[in-house]
């Protein structure tokens, strides 16, 4: 098992240098620079300013440059935020973007599985068809008209809770960003849920269960739960995913200042290193969380436990 | 209780009916059963058999109309509510289905499914229940029931696998048991070992049997009373042994005819132009395979097949025979070039072959066809039967015109049995028995020298599966066909073949004549496989030593004689020293005790 999840990690890490080596040059070719402005700078100063940040070098000594950083810990200084690094950037903006995930996973994870056992148990009867109803639209409507909407609705209208950041006490400006984020992935995961414990319940297993007259719900407590909630599983770092890029939009939209809205600001203004360091970050979520959703699967499913 | 003891009947069926939307699966279907008693329903697939089980046990799916009475005890169960049938389910009545690794949930260990029954019907809890389940793996002959008691189904043999499903039947005392084809996912030696230990189960506790089976051989010896339905209806009932003796329906008798061709009818003759003296038209020496397998992060060879050498002749048949596991299909895929991990040679009329069919010459791979057990799925679905059977012509015949490659299809279909308008017709859209001529007619198009079937007829129900082998007979007459006919079956064996080749974990353990291999089998595992294969009209020898284990690990092979842990007549020699092959009177044997034993019944 350990041995699994070394291999597991160090085969991670040409991805994770594939993908900071696209990144440095997808930001790279993109038009304009960090310090370009209205202001037309002296050329001198301009210099001055290009050689600090080893701007002047050759794209491959600057990429080398910032790998090294990167291995020594360092993820270098934020162009735009001149006295701030990337580093203490991130760590600033960390904590609320994992609560506002976490909370969101959660309220996505007891929603969405909820949601679905309802309509696989209660098969094709009107509360199935509204379950699925309400899944399909959560799944085909992005975050980026939800947020708004929720907002329109609930803020605006209704003046229930703030519509944004700076608005609101501590509890009541976390309530629709969560809800905003956690929308799309309760839609998905009662789809998930429910079609892989109607597929359970057809299962010859199940069918022997009832066999023995044990009662619907022994039945579903202990012989399909499990089965049914597997799958979830190798969801989750789909989910993570979604989490993060729907967070990149609902942090813009309430103005929370975390890392997704770090990214958009850094996109902006073309701080090279703020994206990289972000970008690093992400994909190092998605590889640990990958990881221990591939670890658990060993430990839960009997069948794969003893290999 | 109070309806208990008040007729002398346990279950009464009174006009049985099955429909889904307008199809009757089962017909009017009445009968009774007494308490104690065993009766068998027989049939052949889609006859409506398991239909009416799952409709006593009110199994059926929330579309199946169903209609007419089942009387438990004087109760009748059609139309009750599902809390009522759980009073009857387990603890009056329960079933085992036909498949224990799809029946058993995969993700609960067998003692907790054995617990749960006791719990939720108030029987047992606690200690108490976990003691209960323990005692009743053992009186199902699970060895060593507390380890079985937390594996999980993946971790046990298909035969150990079935008993805890009958376990798990059995734990709550009901007093009629449905089996539903038990033994029909079973090789033939675990097969006797199951219907054994239900006869058994029976004497002891008295509980009524209901056997669900399509296999005649299955009935005669485990049931007192027999019923054959075809198409949902009754066509004829008795007692066993009066109908073997005499049955009056077509129906009835051709599938009879199906389960014991092996009595009856005697091996083929070799037809005129058999050279079986002269040169081998196919012959493979030392053909090996072995797979690299990972276990537990451990690199382990697996010796599927090991030290092979067979020849056949033009115009003959070689049966290669064994269980599953046993490593006879990894051998005809070796021969046809299929595997890249095989060694030694295979050589056609004295050349030697390149091991892979990618690199011979399209001359040599046209000598060699295959035809594959499951007929629909070898079939491809997006093409339809005239170019299935035309296409290998694209390959081998190029200079044929479109014309002409649908005259010969057509030609092939008829030649086969089939009707030309089959051939615009997708492989879905057939009968297995259908599916299986065309592939035969694919194969056959290209004048193959030898024939390879693996499990060809497996799939098929009795009197299709009769056909079918006649097929292939007449195949044989007709061009001087060499088959070499890959089968666990002993009655497609005694049909078909001239000599007969047993294998065992990968070994060669017996080669010999079909006639001479039925009446004197050199081999302890030859005469094991003859007694566990069941024959209709007969019952099992009572003194035959049933072997209470199934094939050793084939990654961790046993030392000496592969087959000694399951041989009854195992020496001590036969634990340290492997046997080679010795010539016996009609072929070669691979046993150290081949000379002294008389195996021959």
């Amino acid at each position: 098992m350990l041995r699994y999840a070394l291999k597991r990690v160090v085969g991670a890490i040409p991805t994770l240098f594939l993908v900071v080596a696209l990144a440095f040059l997808m930001v790279r070719a993109a038009p304009g620079g960090p310090f370009d402005s209205e202001r037309v700078l002296p050329p001198e100063v301009a210099a001055n300013i290009q050689r600090a940040y080893h701007l002047d070098e050759s794209l491959p000594q600057q990429f080398l440059r910032y790998l090294s950083g990167v291995l020594h810990g360092d993820l270098g200084p934020s162009f735009r935020y001149s006295d701030y690094s990337v580093g203490e950037l991130i760590r600033a903006s960390f904590p609320l973007s994992a609560r506002l995930g976490i909370l969101a996973l959660l309220l996505a994870l007891i929603v969405g599985i909820a949601a679905g056992l309802v309509g696989a148990i209660r098969r094709d009867t009107f509360t199935d068809r509204v379950v699925s109803a309400v899944a399909m639209t959560g799944v085909s409507v992005p975050v980026i008209v939800i947020a708004p909407v929720l907002v329109l609705v609930f803020a605006v209208q209704l003046g229930w809770v703030p519509a944004g950041w700076s608005g609101g006490r501590d509890v009541a400006r976390w309530i629709l960003p969560v809800i905003a984020l956690a929308l799309p992935q309760i839609a998905f995961i009662a789809r998930i849920t429910r079609s892989s414990m109607i597929d359970v319940l057809e299962s010859e297993f199940i069918r022997t269960a009832r066999a023995q007259g044990l009662q619907t719900a022994t039945i579903i407590r202990h012989h399909a739960m499990k089965p049914a909630l597997l799958p979830l599983l190798s969801y989750l770092g789909p989910a993570v995913v979604g989490l993060i890029t729907g967070a990149i939009v609902v942090e813009k939209i309430f103005g929370i200042p975390g890392l997704g809205y770090l990214f958009v600001q850094g996109a902006q203004n073309r701080d090279f290193t703020l994206i990289l360091g972000l970008v690093i970050l992400y994909g190092t979520l998605i590889v640990v969380f990958n990881l221990a959703v591939d670890l658990l699967y060993g430990v839960l499913d009997p069948r794969i436990r003893r290999r | 209780m109070s309806d208990r003891g008040e007729s002398n009947t346990l279950l009464e069926i009174k006009n049985l009916s099955v429909a889904y939307g307008d199809t009757k699966v089962v017909d009017s279907l009445s009968f009774t059963l007494c308490p104690g008693e065993s009766l068998c329903i027989a049939g052949e697939s889609g006859s409506g058999k398991s239909q009416t089980a799952l409709a006593i046990m009110g199994l059926l799916p929330p579309n199946a109309r169903v209609s007419g009475e089942v009387l438990f005890r004087g109760r009748n169960l059609i139309g009750a509510a599902n809390d009522t049938l759980n009073d009857y389910r387990a603890r009056r009545m329960a079933m085992v289905f036909q498949d224990p690794m799809a029946a058993l949930n995969p993700y609960l260990s067998i003692g907790k499914q054995l617990r749960r029954i006791l719990i939720d019907h108030g029987m047992a809890y606690g200690a108490d229940a976990t003691e209960r389940a323990l005692a009743m793996l053992s009186r199902v002959g699970l060895p060593d029931a507390e380890r079985q008691y937390r594996a999980y189904p993946h971790e046990l043999s298909g035969g150990m696998r079935q008993r805890a499903l009958i376990a798990s039947a059995l734990i709550a005392e009901p007093e009629l048991l449905i089996a539903d084809e038990p033994t029909t996912a079973l090789d033939v030696t675990v097969q006797a070992q199951i219907l054994r230990l239900l006869g058994e189960l029976r004497k002891q506790t008295d509980v009524a049997m209901l056997l669900i089976t399509h296999d005649l051989g299955v009935v005669s010896g485990n049931c007192e009373r027999m019923m054959v339905i075809d198409q949902g209806r009754l066509i004829e009932q008795g007692s066993t042994r009066e109908l073997f003796a005499n049955p009056s329906r077509q129906r009835t008798a051709s599938m009879m005819t199906a389960a014991s061709g092996f009595i009856s009818a005697s091996p083929p003759r070799k037809s005129a132009g058999t050279d079986d003296q002269g040169a081998a038209l196919l012959e493979t020496r030392n053909l090996s395979v072995a797979f690299r397998e990972r276990r537990a992060g451990r690199r382990q060879k697996l010796h599927a097949v090991q030290d092979i050498s067979l020849t056949i002749g033009r115009g003959e048949t070689l049966a290669v025979v064994g269980e599953s596991g046993s490593g006879k299909t990894s051998l005809a895929r070796a021969i046809v070039g299929l595997l890249a991990e095989s060694s030694g040679t295979v050589s056609f009329l004295g050349n030697s072959l390149e091991p892979l069919v990618e690199t011979r010459s399209n001359k040599i791979r046209r000598q060699l066809q295959m035809v594959f057990q499951d007929p629909v799925g070898s079939l491809n679905p997006a093409m339809r039967v005239g170019t299935i059977i035309a296409e290998p012509l694209l390959v081998h015949e190029r200079s044929m015109t479109t014309t002409e490659r649908v005259r010969a299809s057509d030609e092939m279909l008829a030649r086969v049995g089939l009707s030309a308008d089959l051939r615009s017709r997708y492989p879905h859209e057939l009968s297995g028995g259908q599916a299986q001529r065309v592939a035969i007619a694919r194969a056959l198009i290209m004048k193959p020298a030898v024939l390879i079937c693996d499990e060809a007829v497996a799939a098929l129900d009795g009197s299709v599966r009769q056909e079918v082998l006649g097929l292939l007979q007449a195949e044989q007459q007709r061009s001087s066909l060499s088959l070499l006919v890959i089968t666990h079956d002993l009655a497609v064996v005694q049909q078909l073949s001239h000599r007969v080749l047993i294998m065992y974990m990968g070994r060669l353990f017996e080669m010999t004549g079909a006639r001479e291999l039925f009446r004197r089998p050199k081999h302890p595992y030859t005469r094991l496989l003859l007694d566990s294969t069941p024959l209709a009209g007969r019952s099992p020898p009572p003194d035959v030593p049933v072997v209470a284990s199934e094939p050793a690990s084939i990654l961790n092979p046993p030392s000496g004689c592969v087959f000694h842990p399951r041989c009854p007549h195992a020496i001590e020699r036969c634990l340290e020293e492997r046997p080679a092959l010795q010539s016996a009177e009609h072929g070669i044997v691979a046993c150290h005790r081949a000379q002294e034993l008389d195996l021959s019944r």
